[in-house]
């Protein structure tokens, strides 16, 4: 991107930041809840409240907005006159998609141990797990013929 | 031969990078492997690359593995298809191991960005985590999503977030959709 390309998208960036911050703060609620209602973590908006949005794009802090019901106006071209607007309409929130946190926590554990293991002793783990799976494959697959043979119910 | 039995996928495609490597033809290793590399270890049946390759040479590639004893099936993708050719390498134990001529829009530095690990004493050519997760944004089923996420929390080095995003875009709206809800969980 070229250098005033990359300038409008930061001020656009900050500048729907700075709203989707000043709306939370009017509505008094807490990050918490306020990121529940608009469908995104705590620590994504913690970042907006804090005017650090350099990670994210312009098209999320747009969707976020739109989830808090602001109004979005953008004008394009150099003649007010010719230059169309577009307004958004009041949409209706996205549905919550609820997490849960035992889940999560329970998956970052098994991330955690992933993390203290070498590249290569990843892989060696990787080569063990598909074994392991393959060779109950063929137990699963042969299972019920064996016990046949063998006069068993298989149960 | 390196596999002893089957579930060794990973194995087979130590003796297929040797070869392309005698074959001087760049490849990087991408799918379960990589994702395992990168953070989310799990199984699988095979194992893919990605090549540097044009589809004759892929053809004449083909021949060679034939040679040395495996099975082999080469498809070539329809005019839509984002993978232009696929050959299907499988051993005795019905290990195997796909390598795909090229990934439509692909950035082609993927090659010269992807990583050396070490595995079983030999090394091997894996694909950058922004790659890997670029290419999982677009693959775009439910488990791809998944690697990309883990992806994306497993590494041990901050990922480059401007690569990251160019590469994707490379490959679709769709593909950086996922991306940017990757990044704002």
């Amino acid at each position: 991107m070229s250098a005033p390309e990359i300038a409008t998208v930061r001020a656009l960036r900050s500048d729907v930041a700075l709203q989707i911050a000043r709306h939370i703060k009017r509505s008094n609620q807490s990050q918490v809840d306020a990121a529940r209602q608009l469908g995104v973590p705590q620590p994504t908006l913690s970042k907006i409240m804090r005017n650090q949005v350099e990670t994210l794009s312009l098209e999320l802090l747009l969707r976020i907005a739109v989830r808090a019901r602001l109004s979005v106006i953008l004008q394009t071209g150099n003649d007010p006159a010719e230059a169309g607007a577009y307004v958004s309409g009041v949409e209706v929130a996205e549905p919550l998609r609820q997490k849960s946190r035992v889940a999560e926590a329970a998956r970052e554990e098994l991330l955690d141990s992933a993390r203290r293991l070498s590249p290569e002793q990843r892989l060696e783990a990787h080569l063990r797990h598909s074994e392991l799976v393959t060779s109950l494959n063929a137990v699963g697959r042969k299972g019920p013929v064996a016990a046949r043979r063998k006069g068993e119910t298989g149960r | 031969m390196k596999a002893r039995g089957p579930g060794q996928s990973a194995l087979l495609l130590l003796d297929v990078a040797a070869r392309l490597a005698e074959e001087k033809i760049d490849y990087a290793v991408i799918g379960a492997m990589a994702a395992s590399v990168h953070g989310s270890i799990r199984a699988t049946r095979d194992a893919d690359a990605l090549l540097s390759i044009t589809i004759p040479r892929l053809g004449t590639l083909e021949k060679t593995f034939r040679r040395m004893g495996f099975q082999t099936k080469l498809s070539r993708g329809d005019a839509d298809d984002p993978i232009p050719a696929l050959l299907a390498i499988t051993d005795r134990f019905e290990n195997r191991v796909d390598l795909l001529a090229g990934l439509r829009n692909l950035d082609p530095d993927v090659f010269s960005r992807s990583l050396t690990v070490q595995f079983f004493k030999t090394a091997i050519r894996v694909v950058s985590r922004e790659d890997f997760i670029a290419m999982k944004c677009f693959a775009g089923g439910l488990q791809d999503i998944v690697d990309a996420r883990e992806a994306m929390r497993a590494g041990d080095e901050p990922l480059d977030i401007d690569l990251l995003r160019r590469v994707t875009r490379r490959f679709g709206r769709e593909a950086a959709d996922h991306l940017e809800q990757l990044l704002a969980a």
